[in-house]
């Protein structure tokens, strides 16, 4: 989907990706969030004029998890198991 | 030096810890002072969403019965948390009305046990924008919180109350968070010193999540030394065998009250031109210039990016937050804050190839101003586009342009925090005409993981009566 979105379908397809994800919109709540997502859009469509060479990274890193060592026996100092 | 408890509550902390360590003051006469002053005051602030008064007294009598735990660097020091840390026995609000319904955390959030090791009494809970989505605290739930300076004024947010709860005397600390500028924004407003470190850099375990790519924790304080204290004490790994943050860089402690003395020597010291200039009304541009030529700044610089930057903030940030609220949102959204229940909404619908661009669009950013550091130490911009704006406020002016108010109050804090710059609001006074009894912050602005330089920076400008953080007039402890 262009970010460059004309009003109808971006209300067609905030209604729809609503409906799929258990959303019910409210009249009263409707006209804030499709102005909230027209807002997010706009901000979407400068991220899409951004230049970026395919090999680009994302800003996440996942690491992956070491093996869990044995957690000490009670609190230890000012630190201990949540 | 003050003769009564009460007298002690104009001190900064570190004044307050060291009468305590000498046996100048009991920690619990000054937890009995605080205590009062809060009673007397939040009424017309609403900082404060939870007192705890009983487990504050019963601290500082532990303190006051043991010699050896009273000599820690912030013995008998009362502070407060924004409501989004956990506090053992409460549930963590995060400022909301659904979280009422959670079970009360099992322990204290780590920075919250960090400060009590070091000696610090918790006083209780504060006021904040629900789920710290937002930049005024004007919370539906709670009632906003109120700016000590003119108290028809908003405080900031989404840490309100922790500016609130500094700036009007009732605590000398407190801590909050940033995500998009919900320290450096009620920092600003309140006329305190905020500290936003690097991202990664304090450990949130304990601490109600908004947006984990972004979030970031911090104190407020009314002196350079008591922020820097506040934060070195905080530093520190976790330990790897217990839960912890995965997003904390676990670094070793570096201690920056040590170097606070060392002043500005060597520092090249650059102005924040282009966005950080148009988005700034007069005032805020003027609180920059007043600082600039306290620091020497001899360059202007504009951040490349930054417009991509601001946008991949919005959308990880709008994407992110309502993702974690997804089914309440589906079973109870009317239950959320009227002010930010439809953005939460919006956010869920993002699609994820907007969400993916952007993480990719802020590491580019970041590595584009990571090239600017090469030139320079330390940048300059306003924190807020303009002074503390009336309660209940729509809109706010910036040269011709009227906008939207509510998301504005980050337009200059949020580039920052997307790339996780470590930043200290400073509080410069008078630099609105209108409203010349009304602070506004200026960020001291560092290459990641170089808080020192922001500190040392702001004890310059606080050295020279520059930056000061003075407690609100009407709310001055008697």
């Amino acid at each position: 989907m262009s970010p460059d979105i004309p009003p109808e379908a971006l209300a067609r397809y905030v209604e729809a990706a609503a409906d799929a994800l258990g959303l019910s919109l409210t009249p009263e709540q409707r006209p804030g969030v499709l102005a909230f997502f027209g807002m997010a859009a706009r901000f979407a469509a400068v991220l899409e004029a951004s230049e970026l060479p395919p090999h680009d990274e994302s800003a996440l890193r996942f690491e992956p998890v070491a093996v869990p060592t044995a957690p000490p026996a009670g609190p230890s100092g000012a630190e201990h198991a949540l | 030096m003050p003769s009564d408890a009460t007298s002690w509550l104009g001190q900064d902390a570190s004044a307050m810890a060291q009468a305590v360590r000498t046996g100048q003051l009991s920690a619990s006469a000054l937890t009995e002072a605080c205590l009062q002053h809060i009673d007397q005051s939040n009424p017309q602030l609403n900082a404060f969403t939870a007192v705890l008064a009983e487990r504050a007294r019963q601290r500082a009598r532990q303190l006051d019965a043991d010699p050896l735990l009273r000599q820690g660097p912030l013995a008998g020091v009362p502070f407060a948390v924004k409501n989004l840390f956990d506090i053992a026995g409460l549930p963590t609000l995060a400022g909301s009305r659904i979280e009422r319904d959670s079970p009360p955390a099992s322990a204290d959030a780590l920075l919250v046990r960090r400060l009590e090791a070091a000696g610090a009494v918790l006083v209780g809970a504060l006021n904040m924008d629900e789920y710290a989505y937002g930049f005024t605290t004007e919370n539906s739930h709670e009632g906003p919180c109120r700016n000590p300076h003119d108290t028809a004024r908003i405080a900031g947010g989404s840490s309100g109350g922790s500016g609130a709860a500094v700036a009007g005397g009732q605590v000398p600390l407190s801590l909050g968070s940033d995500t998009n500028g919900s320290i450096r924004v009620p920092a600003s407003l309140c006329g305190v010193f905020g500290l936003k470190p690097t991202f990664g850099r304090l450990p949130r375990t304990g601490s109600y999540p908004f947006v984990s790519s972004l979030d970031h924790l911090g104190p407020f304080a009314r002196s350079v030394r008591d922020l820097a204290l506040a934060y070195d004490l905080m530093q520190g790994p976790e330990d790897p065998r217990l839960a912890h943050d995965p997003g904390c860089g676990q670094r070793p402690v570096q201690a920056c009250s040590p170097l606070l003395t060392q002043g500005m020597a060597g520092l090249r010291v650059g102005v924040l031109g282009g966005w950080f200039e148009e988005q700034a009304g007069a005032p805020a541009q003027r609180a920059v210039q007043q600082v600039a030529q306290a620091l020497g700044a001899t360059t202007r610089h504009e951040l490349p990016l930054v417009e991509a930057g601001r946008a991949a903030a919005f959308v990880i940030t709008n994407a992110e937050a309502a993702s974690g609220h997804l089914n309440d949102l589906r079973r109870r959204a009317d239950d959320f804050e009227p002010l930010s229940r439809d953005r939460f909404l919006a956010g869920a619908l993002i699609p994820a190839a907007w969400v993916a661009r952007a993480q990719r669009v802020r590491l580019r950013y970041a590595q584009a101003v990571a090239s600017v550091f090469q030139q320079v130490d330390l940048l300059l911009a306003p924190a807020t586009p303009c002074a503390a704006t009336p309660i209940g406020a729509e809109t706010l002016q910036i040269g011709e342009r009227r906008l939207p108010l509510r998301p504005s109050m980050g337009l200059l804090t949020q580039p920052l925090s997307c790339i996780g710059l470590p930043v200290c609001s400073v509080p410069v006074w008078g630099c609105d005409p209108d409203l010349p009894q009304l602070p506004i912050g200026v960020q001291l602005i560092a290459a990641p993981w170089r808080e020192d330089l922001t500190l040392r920076a702001a004890a310059a400008l606080e050295a020279l009566g520059l930056a000061r953080a003075p407690i609100a007039p009407d709310f001055l402890p008697r």
